[in-house]
This record gives C-alpha cells, sequence and structure tokens, in this order.
C-alpha cells in the first residue's frame, strides 16, 4: 500500500481547475464538464492534464479522491448551485452611497487594466495560415482546399514544413499522403502525391503515390526534397519546379514498416545545404546519412544503428541515437538532430565530425522538429510538451509558443497562451516568421514578433 | 454535492491504496506494475480510463506480493491528440529503466505494439494486453510485415494476450450459428482483403468440419453498396446465412441486409465481424432487416455474466467507478483480468526464489508457464506465440433495434 500522491505537498490548482476538479469529483465525464463549464471537451482535458500533474495524480479517481481529502465541497459545490439562489436581504438595501463607491473603484480597476495592457509587450503572437479542421475532427482532417486560400484547406496530420527561396510555403501533409504548397499570394495546390503509382523517374509529381512522405526539405534551386517510406523502404526522391519527379537515394530496408500509418509519427528527418547535400535521418534505424550533390550512395554520418545515448565526445559514426528525427544545419555548417527518445538535440561538428549533447533536460520530451533562425537561435519542436522551444545563447532553453497543454486555441493571441498538438516539423520563413507544423491540430500555425 | 455521491467518494479515498506514480523506493520493497494506455487521447480517452481504472482496482485489491508492496505506474500514450508510438515507445522505456517495474499492461493499439515489442523484448520485460487482436502481432501468417518473429529479436514471446486474434471470430461465429441456429449453408462475402481472408478460412474450416458448406465466396471492393448480384447467387446456392466480412471504417456491409429482403422473402440470417457491433449506422443501413444481425467481438463482457465469483468483481468495479459506463468492445475486465494474471506470474515467480525479488526473465518465464488461470473473463494458458489458448469471443445480435449480448462462445482449436 501506498501512500496517495500529492498528499503532504501543498498544491495551488486554479479556478478553473479546482472547478474542474470538483466536477470529476462528481463523476462528471469531460463531456459533461465541458457543457457545464461552457468550454470545449479539449480543453477540459487540458485542465485536468494540469490537474493531473500538480497533483502528481493519473486518475479521475485518485483526482476525486484528493477533492475529498481536501474538503474542497465548495470548488465541486460552485458549479452546480443552482445560479438563482435567493440573494440575503441586507445587500438589497445597501446605502446608494455604497453601489456609486463600488462602481467607483470598478472603473479605477477596469482603467488600471486596460492600461496594463496597453503598455505590456505584447510577446509572440500566433495564428493559423493553413488548415481548418481541429483536433476534435481524429482521426484527421481531410484533403481539400486545393486552389483557395490556404486557410481555408483541409489538412491532415501535417509533419513538415519547409519555405522556399521565393517564400513560398512547402507542408507535408502527412495524413493526405501529399505535399502542398502555399504560394505566395496565399493560395495552397498539391504539388507531389495524391496519384495511385508508385514513383518513377520523370513521373509527373502530383500522378504518383508518394507513401509515407513526413519530412521535406527545399534547395535554393526550388527542388523539393521528400523522405518517404515507400512498402519499406526509406527513399528520398526530388521534385522539380516543373513536376517532374527524380529518385535521389534509397536507404533500403527500413523498420519503418513496423509502424505504418502512425500520422503523428514522422518517418526520420531531412536537411539540404546550400551546395545541396542531403542528410538524412533514419528514425527507426537510429542513423543519419549523409550524400553530396550527384552522388549516388550516402555515407554514413552519425548513429551506430543501436538505440542509446553513448559516445558524446566521440566519433558521430561510433555514437547511438535513439529515433533521430528533425535534422538542422548550424551556421558553421554543425549538424543539430533530434534526439527523439533521448529527449536531447544532439549536435555533430561539421569539421571534425565528433558528437556532442546540445541541449537536453526536462524540458525536452520526444522533439520531433529543429530549425535555425537567421541569427543562429535554434527552435526546437518540443513535441511532447506541446511546445515550441528556443535555446537560448545562455544555454537555457525558452518557451515561445504552446502552454504545455494538448488542444487547439489562441490564435490572434499571444503565442505562450495559444495550445498546440503535438507540434512537429517547424521552419522559418525569410522575414522571421516562424512557422510550425501543428499535427495533431490539421493546422500550420505562425508565430510573429518572436526578440 | 449529492450525499450519495460523497458517501462514494468518502469509501473511495478510504479504499484508495495503490498509487500510480510510485515515488522513489532505494530500499527495494516495492513491485511495480505498469500500464500504456491512450488515457489523454480525446480519441480513445473513453475506452482507456476504464481499462485504467480496471487495472488500478486488481492491484490494490492485491495490496502487497509477498513482503513487497504492489503498486501501479500508469502511463499515457497519447501524443498530438491521438495515441502515438513515440510516446509508447518512450514509456516503455522508462518502466524498462526502473528496476522496480516487473510487467506491464498494454499498449491497446496494435500499431503501437509494433513499436514497443521490440524495445520490450530486448529486456525480456513482458507485455499483456486486453484488447489488441491484429492477426500479425502474434501468429506468423505470411502477408504480415513484420513477421511477429522479426519483432522479437531476442527470442521467446515477451507479448502475451487474452483477447483473441481477430482471425478466429469465424471459427466462433460457425460454431455458433451451426450449433444453435442449425445454419448448414452458408453465402459470404469480404470486403477486408488479408484479415479477412483469415476469418473466412476460419469461419469455412469449422462449418465444413460440423457438416456445413459456405457456398459462395465473394471478395467484394471496399465500401459496396450494391450486393444484389451476391445475394442472387447465395439464394441460388440456397444459402441460410450471409455472412459480411469487413474492415472498420466507412463500409456500408449492412445494405446487405436491406437488399436481402427482396432477395430471400422468407427471411436469412445475415452475420458478421466486430467492425459492424455496436454500430448504429448498419442498423440504420439494414433498414427493416436489422433485428436479427449477429455479430461476433473478441472480449467478454463479465456485466452478463451469472457466476457470483465474477458479479462480485464486477460489484466492486462498479462500486469504485460509478461513472463508468459499459458496452460493447469495452475490454474493461480483460484488463482487469491481465492485471490479475500478471500479479499471479509475479507472485510465482517471486515464491520460486524464496521470497526475493525476481527478474524480469523470471515474470516473462511465469507468464508463459501459467496455467488455467481463473480470471472473471475466461481461463487461461498462452501457446507459444503469446495467445491465449482457450479465447472467449462474445455473441451480439440486434433485438428491436439494438444492439444486445446474446451469449459467450469457447473460440479455442480444441473446445472442451
Amino acid at each position: 500500500m501506498c501512500a496517495s500522491p500529492g498528499e503532504n505537498a501543498p498544491v495551488r490548482l486554479s479556478r478553473r481547475e479546482s472547478e474542474v476538479a470538483g466536477l470529476v469529483a462528481q463523476g462528471l465525464t469531460n463531456r459533461e464538464i465541458a457543457t457545464r463549464l461552457f468550454l470545449s471537451e479539449r480543453t477540459v482535458d487540458g485542465h485536468l492534464e494540469h490537474v493531473r500533474e500538480k497533483l502528481g495524480v493519473n486518475t479521475r479517481a485518485q483526482i476525486a479522491a484528493w477533492v475529498v481529502r481536501q474538503d474542497v465541497k465548495g470548488i465541486a459545490a460552485a458549479s452546480v448551485e443552482p445560479i438563482s439562489r435567493p440573494t440575503p436581504r441586507g445587500r438589497l438595501v445597501a446605502h446608494p452611497r455604497l453601489w456609486v463607491a463600488t462602481a467607483l473603484v470598478l472603473a479605477l480597476l477596469a482603467a488600471g487594466v486596460g492600461l496594463l495592457r496597453l503598455t505590456a509587450p505584447p510577446g509572440p503572437m500566433i495564428r493559423t495560415i493553413a488548415g481548418i479542421s481541429s483536433a476534435n475532427s481524429y482521426p484527421g482532417g481531410d484533403y481539400k482546399g486545393d486552389h483557395d486560400y490556404a486557410i481555408n484547406a483541409a489538412l491532415s496530420w501535417p509533419s513538415d514544413v519547409a519555405v522556399g527561396p521565393d517564400g513560398e510555403v512547402y507542408i507535408a501533409d502527412f495524413g493526405n499522403s501529399v505535399v502542398r504548397k502555399i504560394g505566395t499570394d496565399g493560395i495552397i495546390t498539391t504539388v507531389a502525391g495524391g496519384g495511385s503509382d508508385p514513383p518513377v523517374d520523370r513521373a509527373i509529381a502530383t500522378e504518383v503515390s508518394i507513401g509515407f512522405a513526413s519530412n521535406i526539405a527545399v534547395d535554393s534551386s526550388r527542388d523539393l526534397y521528400l523522405l518517404t517510406d515507400l512498402a519499406g523502404d526509406l527513399e528520398v526522391w526530388m521534385v522539380a519546379p516543373d513536376s517532374f519527379m527524380s529518385f535521389v537515394v534509397s536507404l533500403g530496408h527500413s523498420s519503418n514498416r513496423y509502424m505504418q500509418a502512425n500520422w503523428n509519427t514522422p518517418v526520420g528527418g531531412l536537411a539540404v545545404t546550400s551546395d545541396r547535400t542531403l542528410f538524412i535521418a533514419d528514425r527507426a534505424e537510429n542513423r543519419v546519412w549523409k550524400l553530396g550533390f550527384g552522388a549516388k550512395t550516402p555515407t554514413l554520418y552519425a548513429g551506430t544503428g543501436e538505440a542509446g545515448a553513448l559516445g558524446d565526445l566521440g566519433p558521430a559514426t561510433s555514437a547511438q541515437l535513439d529515433w533521430p528525427t528533425g535534422l538542422a544545419l548550424g551556421q558553421n555548417g554543425d549538424l543539430f538532430i533530434a534526439d527523439t527518445q533521448n529527449d536531447r538535440i544532439r549536435r555533430v561538428d561539421g569539421l571534425r565530425g565528433t558528437i556532442t549533447t546540445f541541449a537536453r533536460g526536462a524540458n525536452l520530451l520526444i522533439p520531433f522538429g529543429l530549425a535555425f533562425r537567421s541569427d543562429g537561435a535554434l527552435f526546437i519542436a518540443d513535441t511532447g510538451h506541446n511546445q515550441v522551444l528556443e535555446i537560448l545563447p545562455s544555454g537555457g532553453i525558452m518557451t515561445v509558443a504552446g502552454t504545455g497543454s494538448d488542444g487547439l486555441s489562441g490564435d490572434g493571441g499571444r503565442a505562450n497562451d495559444a495550445e498546440l498538438s503535438g507540434p512537429e516539423g517547424v521552419v522559418f520563413d525569410g522575414k522571421g516568421k516562424l512557422l510550425v507544423a501543428d499535427g495533431g491540430n490539421h493546422r500550420v500555425r505562425q508565430v510573429t514578433g518572436l526578440p | 454535492m449529492k450525499v450519495t455521491t460523497l458517501a462514494a467518494l468518502l469509501v473511495l479515498t478510504q479504499v484508495m491504496t495503490a498509487c500510480q506514480s510510485p515515488p522513489p523506493n532505494p530500499s527495494g520493497d516495492e513491485i511495480v506494475i505498469a500500464s500504456d494506455l491512450a488515457i489523454t487521447s480525446p480519441a480513445t480517452a473513453d475506452f482507456a480510463v476504464p481499462l485504467q481504472q480496471a487495472i488500478e482496482l486488481a492491484v490494490r485489491q492485491q495490496g502487497k506480493i509477498g513482503r513487497f508492496r504492489l503498486t501501479y505506474l500508469s502511463l499515457d500514450d497519447s501524443l498530438g491528440a491521438a495515441v502515438s508510438q513515440a510516446k509508447g515507445v518512450h514509456n516503455v522505456r522508462r518502466m524498462i529503466s526502473d528496476p522496480r517495474v516487473l510487467g506491464m499492461i498494454g499498449p491497446a493499439n496494435s500499431n503501437t505494439v509494433y513499436a514497443e515489442i521490440p524495445v520490450a523484448n530486448a529486456s525480456d520485460f513482458v507485455m499483456l494486453s486486453p484488447s489488441t487482436t491484429n492477426v500479425c502481432v502474434t501468429l506468423p501468417v505470411p502477408y504480415c510485415s513484420p513477421q511477429p518473429k522479426e519483432l522479437r529479436a531476442k527470442g521467446p514471446s515477451n507479448y502475451f494476450r487474452i483477447a483473441p486474434p481477430d482471425s478466429i471470430q469465424g471459427r466462433a461465429l460457425a460454431r455458433y450459428v451451426v450449433g444453435n441456429l442449425n445454419v448448414r449453408s452458408v453465402a459470404a462475402f469480404n470486403e477486408l482483403p488479408g484479415g479477412g481472408d483469415l476469418i473466412l478460412d476460419s469461419f469455412t474450416d469449422e462449418l465444413v468440419r460440423l457438416g456445413g458448406a459456405l457456398v459462395v465466396r465473394q471478395d467484394l471492393a471496399h465500401g459496396t453498396t450494391g450486393f444484389t448480384s451476391f445475394l442472387a447467387e447465395a439464394r441460388a446456392k440456397n444459402a441460410q446465412a450471409i455472412y459480411a466480412v469487413n474492415g472498420a471504417g466507412k463500409d456500408h456491409v449492412c445494405v446487405a441486409a436491406a437488399q436481402a429482403a427482396s432477395e430471400f422473402p422468407g427471411g436469412v440470417y445475415f452475420l458478421g465481424t466486430d467492425a459492424i457491433a455496436g454500430d448504429d449506422g448498419c442498423i440504420k443501413d439494414a433498414l427493416n432487416n436489422a433485428d436479427g444481425m449477429i455479430v461476433t467481438v473478441p472480449d467478454v463482457d463479465s456485466t452478463q455474466s451469472h457466476d457470483p465469483a465474477v458479479d462480485k468483481m464486477v460489484q466492486a468495479y462498479r462500486n469504485t467507478y460509478p461513472w463508468t459506463s459499459f458496452g460493447i468492445d469495452t475490454y474493461i475486465f480483460a484488463a482487469y483480468d491481465c492485471a490479475r494474471l500478471l500479479i499471479d506470474a509475479i507472485s510465482r515467480a517471486v515464491q520460486a526464489t524464496g521470497g526475493a525479488i525476481p527478474t524480469r526473465k523470471q515474470v516473462l518465464e511465469a507468464v508463459a508457464h501459467t496455467q488455467q488461470f481463473k480470471g472473471v473473463t475466461g481461463t487461461y494458458s498462452f501457446d507459444s506465440n503469446g495467445d491465449a489458448i482457450s479465447p472467449l469471443m462474445s455473441l451480439y445480435k440486434v433485438e428491436n433495434g439494438k444492439w444486445v449480448f446474446k451469449d459467450k462462445i469457447d473460440a479455442s482449436a480444441n473446445p472442451t
């Protein structure tokens, strides 16, 4: 028998969390709580997740037990008691001057709050730039909206984003097995996938099936590269601006095939340099490969193939990785790897080939995507925490988007107050705006005003 | 707060002793059972949370194994509003990194199983699943990729399940229609290539063994809505029943039941798999011919049991979690049985080590050697694939426009 979690530690729940906990204790389902409190079910999920975290519990029963232990009857009762409870007579006959004074105080308070809002720095803001589905539309959005504004299009589990030299945005619409492009006029089209035959050289990209294509990159010549699992083989294909496809490389049979059709799990990662060298992460085989422009055979760049975290300070090819996914190239040619199952970001020295851990810790949980801003700051899609983080020059980690709770909210407001749902790919456009493939929300979000 | 609710919660508080996030315990007097279920994903929480509660109940009822305190670690494999392999693997690694965790229940999703088995297998970490019925997880069927052996690089299976593989739904249904409905002649169509063929093969084998015959077998495209030619052939071959096999999703196989009304004015049995069980859309598609439809479900609903011991457990569950609703395919009591089965195996392993904490390998072997464990959903031993030797299947029927439980069928290869 063990002591119930959170029994001794003081716990502070927000008012809303307390309300939700109280209603859980009454046996209401999330749906019923959502109805009662005029919230979305996802928001209730989010509050419950916070409650669980704060209390250190996992079940509704434990939350209920906690509520009873805390004697928070008032909390629960607050939301169930009749709204039209009779008001004590004494209050109704208060002196008129008291009402005037109260109104004056309230007006002053309201003015103060308004002033504070006006003078507070706005911070990064967030909005949706593509996708109409909500996280509640599981198992995914559907596939529609081409030739219309991207904001009206349906995406399904977007897993990666890339930006072309002219500012056009490419989206790995993973759940729909297509790649979409948002032109500079805001119109979305499909540029790869949608057919049924496997790709071959010189095929038109929109007339073939591109399989499980979760990662994309665009080079300076507007060539689009896509990393895909095609019938168990991990392959890279290129789509030229004229829409013709070319085979680039196969990494052979991949264990990705063990895990097909999981739209919230990318098959690896992809990055391309200015001289069109490709770096390819094979998530399931725990390796990262390098392919020079025009080369036929890739060379091992990092990872022994064995899952693990060993090997820091030694050659990257002798080090262990555990589900390498997102890749990003630093200004000095170092390669950064989202070492997903190790909850780390690894760095491979571009000159010496040695590997180190660049970031790790409790702030990181299953990171999938990486992106560098032009000033060299690294941004991380911290997928497991539903947030986007920035690594500060001091080495510290700052949250730039996402409350941590899994959900869909916050468009038009501060990015830190918005909810994301399993964000994966991240990239910067040429204007310093951060684009986020918000997979579970079936949207691409844009964060602006980053410091 | 209502007085009754408050009273129930007070009782709950008093009896609640198991915790799910065990504190560090360097003294080594604790054994932990873990689970990996998508308890916060909006798509799965309603399914997964009752399973979590059932495991918690089993752990709480047990309290101790030998001198060891028994506790429960519940992990969530939701990520991005859905079940996540990445999170599942992360969770299994976390379990393995904690020496107190000797086994796990879950996951509930077959795709997650694929990602987790190799990780757990490398550490002799035993997994017990109440609800995964995908054939390829345990059976070396040619079309499966990967093959079960590929997932278990280290050797013996570390993955056990008490839910029967989907393929034997056919066998169970054949037993029922021959034994209870006296049906001997069946026409079948299949909209599920691969898995559906296995279901039909097991149905045909059993039907023939019992003296019947499959008179028509047709593959139809997924989503077919015109069944006239199939039904005409079925009628010409004097079929007494139509068997519709399909995968989950947007199929319309029950339209065949509606269209059968004109082909079979005297009536015909309409049979199906769990893909349509509990589906009100199917009842709607079948129009006036919905009543009488019969389907199999690879789960046992213990709330329907007449066994006093089972009733007692069901009542204990209801008392503890009064807000849970029961239905088709809920797997709540299968989760309870998995937890009890793991507890039983750990207890035997502790006994075998003279009261010391067993290794994970010893626990794995103890589960594999489970003999006739009597649970609330059935009696279990395992074959070398990790499947239950005597799996049970439920049978549901549409009556007055609603799905109702009718029977429990022994789906084992050699029924007693």
